[in-house]
């Protein structure tokens, strides 16, 4: 009997294969499965979060809320004081003007609208969580007359009653416990990148967000004032401040909010069909908000 | 500034499965040809798994030899390999760590066999384990033993 070795033949249990073509592949799979997952669980949080009973979101605000004035009448020099008191009657004009926007608009039973004011330069107002919401002391400086105040403030009041507010955070939420589950990265890490610069995802969200409230400010004004005038004074003002220092930020689809000059065409647009005058008296501010205009 | 040590992180794995990536297919070249050049040359003890010898006379001394290697895959593989584990299929990145675990294994054995003057092996058997098992991003490392009955010829 002739016993001998073979040579051990190769490319038979060491198959033959490219393995960054492998890699790119899987990589992309991976990816791909990721993001379609995050989509997913932000949609379900969204909707999970619009449709959360009132009282839940009212409840959460409290706790979030409770004991906080935004104007604090905390004692100090006469000064402070009497800047306490100013911004005591900034807060009730503004809530006055919201409770006659509220008046004209579909609010679910048990939200109620409460407006904080914020000495803050910063051009913006905002929604939060059980219908606060917050105003800045530079929007108002910003706003020519009431009309247009009255808009801005019935756009976050709609955010508010569209559940929008409650929408992204249930949306966000999932979206970063499943980055946290999956990555294993820290939830402070997984929220930096949902509502960082880079979150495309709620941009895309909000910008239909941001049309509906849009749409229901804008009826809200026209149902107040009898006429629409001066409703899109602030985006006019914005696309003048924008148009000279931010050239339009790019892509529509990379903005927030739909691109101020295609805010304004849509808002004339509706005001079109269902009729609204487009002329009309506009109200001044009422004289504790006019005050903080630096021009006057 | 946690975002920024996220992406370093990133930044830190792609640089791994690059240099894995290099070094070892470096490695594995350089072994693959070290594995068939002594392949070459031990090719004349011949090693089988029959469990009993032929007769022989005058009968021959036998002992037991036994050859073993520890390998590891690089970072690059380990990384393709957990991306498969995700999807299914062949995990082709470890089948040359295996082989090549395997034919080490064997070639140190016949070593061992020849420097005791061995005509053959016979019975000859494997021992696969993973060493790096249960821990936790260990790289997929491997112990290949392999070992069997010298026969020293009588005289």
């Amino acid at each position: 009997m002739k016993i001998r070795n073979v040579k051990v033949p190769e490319g038979i249990n060491v198959s033959k294969h490219r393995p960054l073509a492998d890699l790119f592949v899987l990589t992309a799979g991976a990816i791909g499965v990721f993001l379609a997952l995050g989509l997913l669980a932000f949609l379900i949080g969204a909707y999970g979060g619009r449709y959360l009973p009132m009282s839940w979101e009212n409840a959460l605000a409290a706790s979030v809320f409770e004991g906080e004035e935004s104007v604090d009448a905390a004692a100090g020099s006469d000064e402070e004081i009497a800047a306490a008191a100013r911004d005591r009657g900034i807060e009730a004009a503004l809530q006055a003007l919201a409770d006659r926007m509220t008046a004209n608009m579909d609010l679910p039973d048990d939200l109620h609208i409460t407006v904080h004011y914020l000495d803050e330069p910063d051009i913006n107002a905002f929604a939060t969580l059980g219908g606060h919401v917050f105003v800045l002391r530079g929007l108002i400086e910003r706003v020519p007359h009431e009309n247009a105040l009255a808009m801005v403030m019935a756009h976050e009041i709609a955010h508010a009653a569209n559940r929008d507010v409650a929408a992204n955070m249930g949306g966000a939420l999932l979206l970063q416990l499943v980055l946290a589950t999956v990555t294993g990265m820290s939830p402070e890490t997984a929220d930096g990148l949902i509502w960082g610069p880079n979150a495309l995802l709620l941009r895309q969200f909000s910008r239909e967000a941001e049309s509906r409230a849009d749409r229901a400010a804008l009826a809200a004004v026209a149902a107040e004032y009898g006429h629409i005038a001066g409703a899109d004074a602030f985006f006019r003002i914005m696309l003048d401040e924008t148009g000279e220092t931010l050239p339009e930020q790019g892509p529509e689809f990379l903005s927030t909010h739909p691109l101020t000059a295609g805010r304004i065409e849509a808002l004339g647009a509706l005001a079109e069909e269902r009729g609204w005058s487009r002329d009309g008296p506009v109200q001044p501010l009422p004289e504790l908000l006019k005050e903080l205009d630096p021009a006057d | 500034m946690e975002i920024l040590l996220e992406f370093w992180q990133f930044l830190l794995v792609i640089f791994l499965l690059i240099l894995g990536y290099f070094t070892g297919s470096i490695a594995e070249r350089r072994h693959y040809k070290s594995i068939i050049r002594r392949e070459d040359r031990l090719g004349n003890l011949v090693v089988i798994v029959a469990k009993t010898l032929p007769p022989m006379n005058p009968a021959p001394a036998t002992t037991l030899v036994r050859g073993s290697v520890v390998i590891s895959v690089d970072y690059f593989k380990r990384f393709l390999a957990r991306l498969r584990m995700i999807f299914g299929g062949r995990i082709h990145t470890y089948e040359s760590l295996l082989d090549r675990a395997r034919r080490e294994a064997i070639l140190r054995m016949q070593e061992q066999a020849r420097e005791l003057g061995a005509s053959m092996i016979f019975n000859m058997r494997f021992e696969t384990s993973s060493i790096s098992k249960g821990r936790k991003d260990a790289v997929g490392t491997v112990e290949v033993l392999a070992y069997g009955t010298a026969v020293i010829p009588a005289g």
